[in-house]
């Protein structure tokens, strides 16, 4: 059996655009598959603006891409989120990186130049002037044995990537500054982290592991699958979970400020099930944090929810 | 005239027994009572000639008619019996007597025997469980570190809620989780990290292992999580490594409040 496996780079996209003109156009990469039909697995790190994902019927991995304008731009950064924040952000994407802390800035990362209230005597006034040479943005996808990379050189660069893919597809997408991430009619297993935006899915089947700092995370489940375990984590933002009633798992459940609702018929916990039923006296373990533990139908895979001003709506088909 | 008195006389009486003295007495007492005289002097004729009467003696006959109803019944229970032997047997040994006095002992015995056996499990039998919980624990502590490779952040999950299983965890898994949770590109795979390492924290390594890993973190949810567990802890030697972790720019400033608040009850 050949493995082959093909690294399709698809563009370099230039865009120039004047600033009085329309708006930002959209370039399309159309990205084929080695092994068409068969399941699939779509990586996106450090995006940055905003990213939908559709399944679809045609073969193809189907790139829309498009930059965000100033206004979309605004809407989603987020004050804190500056110079080092953001090289943090983009080093923990990196683990093999040496730590922030102790490794020296490069010049080129420093942003300081982009803060509005920098004290020198230029002006910045565009009425009545053009923008020459544009924006240009640098976005590749890479195609090996069915899985599919979007890598964009630019990652401070806003971009709103709309993808078209099989329906059959894992998707790991990682996103840093902002934009929402909406996912729509997937069959398999999603892998989300969008720090500052939101992320919302719906006609998944499969499962999911998500998380969010400031952004909501909701999504609706028409089929679960029950070999896996789920997390979903947000430090502010509100965690809306639809599940088939017939769902059957273990949820470990923990907000500080939040509260927690359900309209399943939940059977609640008092402690963790597994220390208590295998507790045969080992000597060091404690039973620290405070969570709260509802089964589902007779129980099955753990699905944890974890915020701290977020609040829970656990509901069922 | 007391009860007792009354009928010693009048049994005398009947007996015939009395001299007339007493006869008088007993007479009064009957008048006093009621009662008819002449029924007292009937009552004495009638037990006397009751003293008289003749008790048939048995003939020498029922002798013999008992003999022969003793040899037609005996003959009639040895024809239910087959078996010249067993007759044979069961006249000399008597089995009828103590054979079930025997197999009850035989019985109550054997109970006892099995039920001691269930009860208190031999030296050997201790053994083989611990070795066999032994062998169990080992078997998940490799699929744990096996798991905890996999590319997929739902499989490293599995692998670190499995650390709820074991008892006593060796350097291995901790470092393991300690790695993890330094190192692991998934925030939900890290905060799962933080929680297992919480449950193992009467482990020196594993606190000092959380206290390092503060100022390594750069997500405020964990940065919350290792904070929070510290005040769970009540861990007095995280204080430093919190104080740094004040001073870094760009700190959020929801984590900065908790930390704040959090140094503040650790004094």
């Amino acid at each position: 059996m050949k493995n082959i496996s093909r690294i399709v780079v698809a563009a370099l996209l230039l865009i120039n655009l004047p600033a009085w003109a329309q708006e930002p156009e959209t370039q399309q990469l159309v990205v084929p598959l080695s092994k068409p039909g068969e399941r699939g697995k779509l990586i996106i790190n450090l995006m940055n603006g905003g990213i939908e994902v559709t399944g679809y019927s045609g073969k193809d991995v189907i790139i829309d891409a498009r930059e965000i304008t100033k206004e979309e731009m605004k809407k989603i950064a987020v004050p804190w989120t500056s110079g080092e924040a953001a090289l943090d952000q983009y080093f923990d994407l990196r683990s093999d990186m040496p730590e922030p802390a102790e490794a020296p800035v490069p010049d080129f990362y420093d942003l300081s130049n982009s803060f509005p209230d920098k004290k020198d005597n230029i002006n910045r006034n565009t009425e009545g002037m053009k923008k020459i040479g544009g924006s240009t943005f640098h976005l590749t996808a890479e195609e090996k044995n069915n899985t599919v990379e979007i890598l964009s050189d630019s990652w401070m660069q806003g971009l709103k990537l709309n993808i078209k893919i099989p329906k059959n597809f894992n998707l790991q997408l990682n996103t840093s500054m902002g934009g929402d991430v909406n996912i729509e009619n997937i069959d398999g297993y999603l892998e989300i982290e969008n720090p500052n935006g939101s992320i919302e899915a719906k006609g998944i089947s499969g499962s999911a592991v998500l998380s969010s700092f400031n952004g909501s995370i909701k999504i609706d489940f028409d089929k679960v699958d029950p070999q896996k375990t789920m997390s979903f984590s947000t430090m502010t933002g509100d965690i809306e979970v639809k599940l088939p009633s017939s769902t059957k798992a273990m949820l470990k459940m923990k907000t500080d400020a939040g509260e927690i609702f359900t309209d399943f018929d939940m059977k609640v916990l008092q402690n963790n099930p597994k220390i208590d039923k295998e507790n045969r006296g080992g000597t060091y373990k404690v039973s620290i944090t405070k969570w709260i533990y509802g089964e589902l139908n007779g129980g099955g895979q753990e699905y944890t929810f974890q915020s701290m001003n977020g609040s829970f709506f656990i509901r069922k088909k | 005239m007391n009860d007792d008195r009354f009928y010693f006389l009048l049994t005398e009486y009947l007996d015939s027994q009395l001299d007339e003295g007493l006869e008088l007495e007993l007479k009064a007492e009957l008048v006093r009572q009621g009662e008819n005289v002449d029924d007292l002097e009937n009552l004495r004729r009638m037990s006397v000639s009751m003293n008289r009467w003749k008790i048939p003696q048995p003939s020498e006959r029922l002798k013999d008619n008992f003999y022969t109803l003793l040899a037609a019944e005996q003959q009639k229970q040895d024809n239910l019996v087959s078996g010249y032997w067993w007759r044979v047997l069961s006249e000399k040994f008597a089995f009828g007597l103590w054979m079930p006095r025997l197999a009850y002992g035989l019985v109550f015995l054997l109970l006892g025997y099995f039920a001691g056996i269930t009860f208190s499990p031999s030296a050997s039998q201790n053994g083989q469980i611990a070795t066999l919980s032994a062998e169990v624990d080992q078997m998940r502590e490799i699929m744990m570190l096996t798991l905890l490779n996999d590319p997929t952040a739902s499989e490293r999950l599995k692998a670190i809620s499995t650390s709820h299983y074991l008892n006593d965890p060796d350097e291995k898994i901790i470092r393991a989780l300690l790695k993890t949770l330094n190192n692991d590109p998934n925030e939900n795979v890290r905060l799962a990290a933080v929680d297992a390492l919480l449950m193992f924290s009467g482990i020196q390594e594993v606190r000092e292992g959380l206290i390092g890993s503060i100022n390594h973190q750069h997500s405020p949810m964990i940065q919350i999580a290792l904070t929070d567990g510290m005040l769970a802890l009540n861990e007095k030697e995280a204080t430093p490594a919190l104080q740094r972790l004040l001073q870094r720019k760009n700190l959020n400033p929801l984590v900065k409040t908790r930390v704040e608040q959090t140094i503040q009850k650790l004094i």
